[in-house]
């Protein structure tokens, strides 16, 4: 292509780069602009590359700020072009890019190269949900000792106010050990079909729950009261409640000065 | 408001961008930057260890406070959520300096994480002058505004950027921060002397310096296009734009190093603030004698 053939091509884009709508547009559809120069007096449609490639490079760079152990898995070629294939697809809804790519794990889960890969989608679900609970507002956890202030005849009423950083995820894929084993340095892998995310205080803590355990948190986090959120086979009730306890899962206990 | 025992102003030498990474290195020697710049966006999440470690460091350090997600420069309205959130972080940290950027960012409710361009024409004048009105009243204080480094220029522009950000400080009083890094991108990209943009520039109205790297590109026709990259040191012909900056000023204006990717560290960030306030000192007393 001459020069004067590009020019005149340009002329006849469908984006005129001074409306936001068609800046927008062109850098979604991988199209060109029309209506800008070099400073010269040249039409420099090729320069509006640049901008485009800064936003699909940015936001791949900050999906992969979030979604570390993911990368790790994925290689970085493989995770580079599904976070640009993400990116195109799906821009931040707000300027707070720690909340970016929470549809990256179910969009990864689309992926035909990761079908028998079924633990890579469940770190990404883990890595989103650390990254969140690191932001999350500061809370003092329960202390583990809280019951013993409850009179007996109340404990089976006794709900419990989730920490603003905690999220119970189901990862039965083997999620939780590949995220640990992909940590620098590696965690000791605990596998476990449910992972408890906390934050007692600065450092988000990613704790593996076994199912009994873990359905019973999902109860108690949802505010059912104890004795109902104990209704789970299996469930060994004294160590499950001082596991998420000491892991900091509750910040405090609804309803206890009514009583 | 949080009561620091650090003043809030910011002095007249040079700061760095504050990274989470190196908050025990400058807690540890705070007396080898005279201020750290924060990106808004990043102190918007509700808790944890950025707001510790920031606090920390305000305790020693003055803050600026540097927005780049606020679309100054959108067609559609501003975000008033954003916005809210942008006086929250100035409430709670005090900052010395409160800026944001000549462009635009968020489009339909979608989010570009790039500083986008605008042309320079009457409606885009009042659109962006209406807007630093508004940012400049919720914060109850007046705001800096960034000029751009620009890749390509637009055909509807009718006035050149001098000009446009003269009427902004005319409509609004706000402040301007003068990157001198931008000057000397854009000027390569468009083909202009950057001496002649600065010897134009509203200097009366700087109140922050920005210096940065850049990256080295080609465009299509081999011609030189250069990237604010933000991933290396400040270049040579920068910090002589610099000097020359200095120079007419005749007085020391805070100056922050920006280096946001493959970020150093903080020894060779701080190594680049002492080398501004080196030559700070230098140009003032020469121009002083």
């Amino acid at each position: 292509m001459n020069d004067n053939e590009r020019r005149s091509g340009a002329d006849d884009l469908p984006f005129v780069a001074a409306k936001q709508d068609d800046f927008a547009g062109a850098i979604a559809s991988r199209s060109e602009v029309s209506g800008v120069h070099n400073g010269r007096g040249r039409a420099a449609a090729d320069r509006f590359r640049v901008y485009k490639n800064n936003v699909i490079v940015s936001l791949r760079d900050a999906l992969r700020t979030t979604f570390t152990a993911t990368e790790r898995l994925m290689g970085e070629e493989f995770f580079g072009a599904a976070a640009i294939a993400f990116a195109e697809r799906n821009r931040p809804q707000s300027p707070l890019l720690f909340r970016y790519g929470e549809g990256f794990a179910a969009f990864l889960g689309t992926l035909p190269g990761l079908a028998e890969y079924p633990f890579v989608p469940e770190v990404a679900r883990i890595e989103h949900a650390r990254v969140q609970a690191y932001h999350a507002a500061d809370a003092p956890p329960l202390a583990p000792d809280i019951l013993s202030k409850v009179a007996p005849e109340a404990l089976g009423e006794t709900r419990f106010s989730p920490h603003p950083a905690s999220a119970l995820l189901w990862v039965p894929k083997g999620g939780l050990a590949a995220f640990q084993a992909n940590q620098s340095p590696p965690l000791p892998e605990t596998p476990a079909p449910a992972a408890l995310i906390t934050r007692p205080q600065f450092d988000v803590v990613v704790t593996g729950l076994p199912a009994p355990t873990a359905q019973f948190a999902e109860k108690l986090m949802a505010g059912a009261p104890l004795a109902q959120a104990a209704e789970v086979d299996d469930l060994d009730l004294a160590q499950g409640l001082g596991l998420l306890l000491g892991a900091g899962a509750f910040t405090g206990l609804v309803d206890l000065s009514a009583r | 408001m949080n009561q620091f025992t650090c003043p809030a102003d910011i002095p007249a030498r040079a700061g760095v961008g504050f990274k989470l990474a190196h908050a025990a290195d400058i807690l540890a020697a705070p007396d080898r930057v005279g201020f750290v710049e924060i990106h808004a966006e990043n102190f918007m999440g509700d808790g944890g260890a950025p707001h510790q470690m920031l606090g920390d460091v305000r305790e020693q350090l003055p803050v600026s406070l540097h927005g780049v997600g606020l679309s100054i420069g959108a067609e559609g309205p501003l975000d008033k959520d954003h916005l809210a959130r942008l006086v929250e972080v100035a409430r709670r940290y005090d900052p010395g300096l409160v800026s944001e950027h000549l462009a635009w960012s968020s489009h339909g409710g979608e989010y570009f994480n790039d500083l986008l361009p605008l042309p320079y024409t009457e409606g885009t004048l009042s659109r962006v002058s209406d807007h630093i009105n508004q940012v400049q009243d919720a914060l109850g204080r007046k705001m800096l505004l960034e000029n751009p480094s620009s890749y390509m220029a637009f055909d509807e522009s009718t006035m050149d950027e001098i000009v446009f950000i003269r009427r902004i400080v005319e409509n609004t009083g706000c402040g301007l921060i003068l990157d001198v890094n931008n000057v000397h991108v854009s000027a390569t990209n468009l083909g202009f002397t950057a001496r002649d943009y600065i010897a134009a520039f509203p200097l009366e109205a700087v109140g922050e310096i920005h210096l940065a790297g850049h990256a080295e590109d080609a465009d299509e026709e081999g011609e030189p296009l250069l990237i604010d990259a933000h991933d290396r040191e400040v270049a040579p012909p920068v910090w002589s734009l610099y000097r020359e900056v200095l120079s007419r000023t005749g007085a020391g204006v805070p100056t922050l190093i920006e280096w946001d990717n493959d970020v150093p560290a903080f020894d060779v960030l701080a190594g680049e603030a002492s080398r501004a306030d080196h030559v700070m000192h230098e140009v003032l007393s020469r121009s002083a004698a």
